[in-house]
């Protein structure tokens, strides 16, 4: 051969190869757009055997799916071969299966039985197809001729590979799907309300029970939540929320009725989701409808409220009983009847202390419980009760020691609930500490924040247990060791206590190391400062009796207490001994002085109360010189007209009693 | 005299309950907690006990336990005193082995009703 024969032989060679090459790598790429379609499963197989049934001339080309519960195979053979017969060569491919496990089989001479009486397949490929570990089907080619060549293998094999390839893709397809749909099932079936809304606010999922507690009617999936939630709460939450006030809000919202019908109480969490990644993916918002817990609750509340009532009376009669019969005391034939009465009338005491302690507690729980706040000196208060114990501390040689700083500011507090505080506080000491102990009571600023004084008690008794101290403040908890024979309590004090302290706006906690005593020390704000549970104060004047009376019910309305009055002096000796959180004024009085008692208020009542001042005129009209000049020379803090109070009022209250003084 | 031991964390009704079977002419042993009521057990040997069953650290439950499980002690009749309105009355004998019970407040009537059977 010569040279250039040579070249134009390889050149061939090269080009008929390149042809092939080409060939090949065009279906595949033709299979693979398949397969990267979204065509359901039996649609796509169908274009991939039919590529292949195509490209390689077979005499029989299956796909037999092993799953038992797949029906649908592929067969397509040359061999005429009817439903029966087909069914027999499926049987025998998976024999052959069985038999392989996920090897590759191939077989020569199968003898098929067909239409014509039989046939035979001289050569019988079987590939399995894997996918995650698993064969889910076997690709069997065969020819009756013979032996299949080899580029004609090599493409099979390329198919068989994107077979498993898109079986797997699928699969997947298939479990994510299942998953969703299982999820919005739970979601649906829910008691709870759910709703999810996007970044964008637009609502993705709402089920059943959040629409029929809110009462949408419609729709909504793919509305903004703002465009049919009529709750105005709800949508405070939602908006608090996207304005990163918080990544989780809980919310008991009231939903109101037409009249005649029980308002609905929703208990609502709502919570910013976020991806995997971190990422926010929008808000969660589940619904609990709680109005019947609530009216539980309320009545439950109410009962032993009147319970406890009803058992003073009886109780006061035995009392006053005992007692006139402790100093007759010429009644008395032995020492026995003495003590007899000893102990009827100790009990006695301690049964209407337990009924007061249930009293307290369930007016704290229902938040009805009144407060007087008077600017005090705790010092006093410290030492007014801490005498009342001198005795029952001399009984039992304890040592009472204060250590009292004499600078301390004045508080605002309910003095009778704070001498309750430190009373459970003493009692609590001088019932735990053991004969011959000391008592230390301290106070003075809070080193922490000079905002803050603190008062402690200090004992000398045995400490309380660790696992004690998480459950201290609950009611009736008692301590897993007690003092043996000391005088019970009602198990009460310290919840009582707590919820005092708390309503004062401070804090209360206890350091104890077993053996060595227990202290328990509670701080509280030297000023007055916004409380959710006591009513604001007002004090309202103007001359104008009808128009006091009208502002002043819409104040009470709005969960304020008021003062009213149309009387200066009144309103002066007012501020003498409570003050007010807020002083409203009438501007434009028939009394000019009025600008007087402005000043006059500030000098006599606390100067950091913000007044409000009412006027009849429009604001670009103020030109009365005095009232321009308070607004200029500060003295005043806010103006609202009159015809606005229903609009600006509460708003500007609210806005003077979040200010930071 | 016929000796009851009274257990009780409640020192007042001890005392009283004291008084009272004194005048019924039997010789009261006091304890004001379970671990005295189980020294006087042993101590003492009494007729019949009158157990609390809510005391702090050693309950009544506890002093049952240890009556049942000792050969000398367990042939004494035992009365649980309780302030709990809400249990099963054959349950609660069962489980701590007490042949009657008292529910505070008891009557003094019914007290003594219960002794003296117990004590025939």
């Amino acid at each position: 051969m010569t040279l250039s024969k040579k070249l134009l032989f390889s050149n061939k060679t090269i080009k008929q190869k390149l042809d092939e090459k080409f060939l090949e790598f065009a279906i595949t790429l033709e299979v693979s757009k398949f397969i990267n379609s979204p065509l359901n499963q039996p649609n796509t197989l169908e274009v991939l055997f039919n590529t292949l049934n195509h490209r390689i001339k077979l005499d029989l080309c299956a796909l037999t799916f092993l799953r038992k519960d797949e029906n649908e195979l592929f067969i397509t053979s040359t061999l005429n071969l009817t439903k029966k017969q087909r069914e027999s060569v499926i049987s025998k491919i998976k024999t052959f299966s069985k038999k392989f496990g996920k090897n590759e089989t191939i077989v020569k001479n199968v003898e098929i039985t067909n239409s014509s009486g039989s046939g035979k397949l001289k050569y019988l490929k079987n590939i399995p197809i894997v996918s995650s570990g698993e064969t889910l089907c076997i690709l069997s080619v065969g020819s009756s001729r013979g032996e299949l060549k080899k580029k004609d293998l090599e493409f099979i094999n390329i198919l068989a590979k994107e077979f498993s390839l898109f079986l797997e893709n699928d699969k997947d397809k298939q479990d994510l799907a299942d998953e969703k749909n299982i999820i919005e099932s739970i979601v649906q079936s829910m008691t709870e309300g759910v709703i999810f809304i996007d970044n964008s606010h637009k609502t993705i999922i709402i089920n059943n029970a959040a629409k029929s507690m809110l009462e949408i009617k419609d729709h909504p999936c793919g509305k903004k939540i703002h465009s049919y939630m009529k709750n105005a709460e709800l949508l405070n939450i939602v908006n608090a929320i996207g304005a990163r006030l918080g990544n989780f809000i809980y919310k008991e919202i009231t939903l109101e009725k037409p009249e005649g019908q029980r308002k609905k109480i929703i208990r609502c969490y709502a919570s910013k989701t976020f991806d995997k990644d971190k990422k926010p993916l929008g808000i969660t918002i589940v619904l609990t409808d709680i109005t019947y817990e609530k009216q539980a609750d309320e009545t439950r509340i109410e009962f032993l409220s009147t319970a406890s009532h009803e058992l003073r009376t009886p109780l006061s009669a035995i009392k006053q009983s005992i007692e006139l019969l402790k100093e007759d005391k010429k009644l008395f034939h032995n020492e026995e009847q003495a003590e007899l009465l000893k102990i009827a009338h100790k009990n006695i005491n301690r049964l209407s202390r337990l009924i007061n302690d249930v009293l307290d507690i369930t007016k704290i729980e229902s938040g009805k419980m009144k407060f007087c706040f008077e600017k005090t000196n705790i010092l006093k208060t410290i030492e007014e009760c801490a005498s009342t114990f001198n005795l029952v501390a001399k009984e039992k040689s304890i040592n009472m020691v204060m250590k009292l700083d004499q600078t301390i500011p004045e508080v605002y507090i309910d003095k009778h609930r704070i001498t309750q505080v430190i009373g459970n506080l003493l009692s609590n000491a001088i019932k735990f500490t053991p004969r011959g102990g000391k008592i230390t009571i301290e106070s003075g600023v809070y080193p922490l924040n000079k905002n803050y004084i603190e008062v402690s008690v200090k004992d000398t008794g045995a400490g309380i247990d660790k696992k004690d101290i998480p459950n201290l403040f609950k009611k009736f908890h008692q301590l897993s060791t007690q003092p043996e024979k000391a005088v019970k309590g009602t198990g009460l004090g310290l919840a009582i206590t707590k919820d005092i302290i708390r309503l004062h706006n401070g804090h209360i906690w206890i350091e104890s190391e077993p053996g060595s005593g227990s202290k328990f020390s509670f701080i509280l704000p030297v000023e007055r400062r916004k409380q959710d549970q006591i009513k604001k104060q007002i004090l309202l004047i103007d001359s104008d009796k009808n128009f006091i009376d009208l502002v002043g019910d819409y104040l009470e309305k709005n969960n304020f207490d008021t003062f009213k009055t149309s009387s200066i002096k009144e309103a002066i000796k007012k501020t003498k001994t409570t003050v007010p959180d807020i002083i409203i004024l009438d501007a434009l009085a028939p009394n000019p002085d009025n600008y007087k008692v402005n000043d006059l208020l500030r000098k006599t009542s606390n100067s950091k109360v913000p007044i409000i001042m009412l006027t009849d005129l429009s604001k670009e009209k103020l030109k009365y010189p005095c009232s321009k000049n308070i607004v200029a020379s500060n003295k005043i803090d806010a103006l609202v007209e009159k015809e606005n109070v229903k609009n600006e009022l509460i708003n500007t209250i609210n806005l003077l009693l979040n200010l930071p003084r | 005299m016929k000796k009851i031991l009274i257990i009780d964390d409640e020192e007042d009704l001890v005392n009283t309950t004291a008084i009272y079977l004194k005048r019924l002419g039997y010789e009261p042993i006091k304890a004001f907690s379970g671990k005295e009521g189980i020294e006087m057990l042993q101590e003492k040997k009494p007729d019949l006990v009158i157990i609390d069953l809510k005391m702090p650290n050693i309950s009544g439950y506890d002093v049952c336990e240890n009556i049942k499980s000792n050969n000398k002690l367990n042939n004494i009749p035992v009365i649980i005193s309780t302030a709990s309105g809400t249990f099963d009355i054959k349950k609660l004998l069962d489980q701590t082995g007490a042949k009657d019970i008292v529910i505070k407040p008891y009557d003094n009537q019914d007290l003594q009703e219960k002794i003296k059977t117990l004590l025939k």
